[in-house]
């Protein structure tokens, strides 16, 4: 007898197989996925949060900046450099002078203190709860 | 007689393989996340080691010949001066960051800090120096 195509157990036996594979094949794509978006969040995360700090540290090094940590209307006003412009937070996005001048986003809260006449105090808190603090001593 | 398709024991060696991959996978992205997480760590290093830099540039002192170290889980437990701060955290080593501080007087006039902070859970260093 010439046999021809599969039984129904074979059938079975290899759907199963197969089902067995692509639901771990798709569990493993979405664990992955997760672990990357949690990989890119941490990197852009850290990025902000650096950005935020050096731009702010090199206003206090390049000119006289009088810190104001105070809200107004919509937004966060955190200090005054020498020529009046304004850094302040508006929509998780820190901005210099105008809303169009972004400097970085994902940054929730943002405090510049003056400790003494030279030393100000530093602290941003990003979007996804990280808080960086330091210590910078002004230029002039 | 013919042989088609695959046998029971190719089939299992082919899952076998499959499954063995998988975790090969996983381990790339664990990596990956356990990088990121150092990167945030050495910068979190680099604000403490920063931080005690421009709090010796801005205080009184001068120190010619001292080392010490001190322990802190984050910058933000740094008093608002040098000798305050070499004073608060000196005892307490359960923290997760120690830093060693090398003070020396490098020329007439040039004070030197060296800094090196590490990283007590996952042993990584790094170091900064500073002049006044």
């Amino acid at each position: 007898m010439i046999k021809k195509g599969y039984t129904l157990i074979e059938v079975m036996v290899s759907l199963f197989i197969f089902f067995i594979i692509i639901s771990l094949t798709l569990e493993f794509i979405s664990y992955s996925m997760g672990l990357n978006m949690d990989l890119k969040g941490r990197s852009s995360d850290l990025i902000n949060a650096t950005i935020a700090i050096d731009f702010i540290q090199d206003k206090i090094r390049t000119g006289n900046i009088e810190p104001i940590n105070n809200y107004n209307k919509d937004r966060l006003e955190i200090l005054k450099t020498f020529d009046g412009s304004i850094l302040y937070l508006k929509n998780g996005i820190l901005r210099y002078s105008t809303d169009s001048q972004q400097i970085t986003p994902n940054i929730d809260y943002v405090f510049v203190e003056k400790i003494s006449n030279n030393l100000f105090k530093i602290s941003v808190t990003t979007s996804m709860g990280k808080n960086y603090i330091c210590y910078v001593g002004g230029g002039l | 007689m013919i042989k088609k398709g695959f046998t029971l024991i190719e089939v299992l060696l082919g899952i076998f393989i499959i499954t063995i991959l998988i975790p090969a996978f996983i381990d790339v992205d664990k990596v990956n996340i356990f990088m990121a997480k150092e990167s945030e760590n050495s910068y979190k290093m680099f604000l403490i080691a920063s931080s005690i830099c421009e709090l010796y540039k801005n205080s009184s002192y001068y120190y010619e010949e001292l080392s010490c170290q001190i322990y802190l889980n984050s910058s933000n437990e740094l008093d608002q001066s040098i000798e305050m701060s070499l004073d608060k955290l000196r005892d307490d080593t359960n923290k997760r960051y120690k830093a060693s501080l090398n003070f020396k007087l490098q020329d007439t006039g040039l004070y030197k800090l060296k800094i090196e902070v590490e990283d007590l859970l996952q042993g990584e260093k790094i170091s900064l120096s500073c002049y006044k």
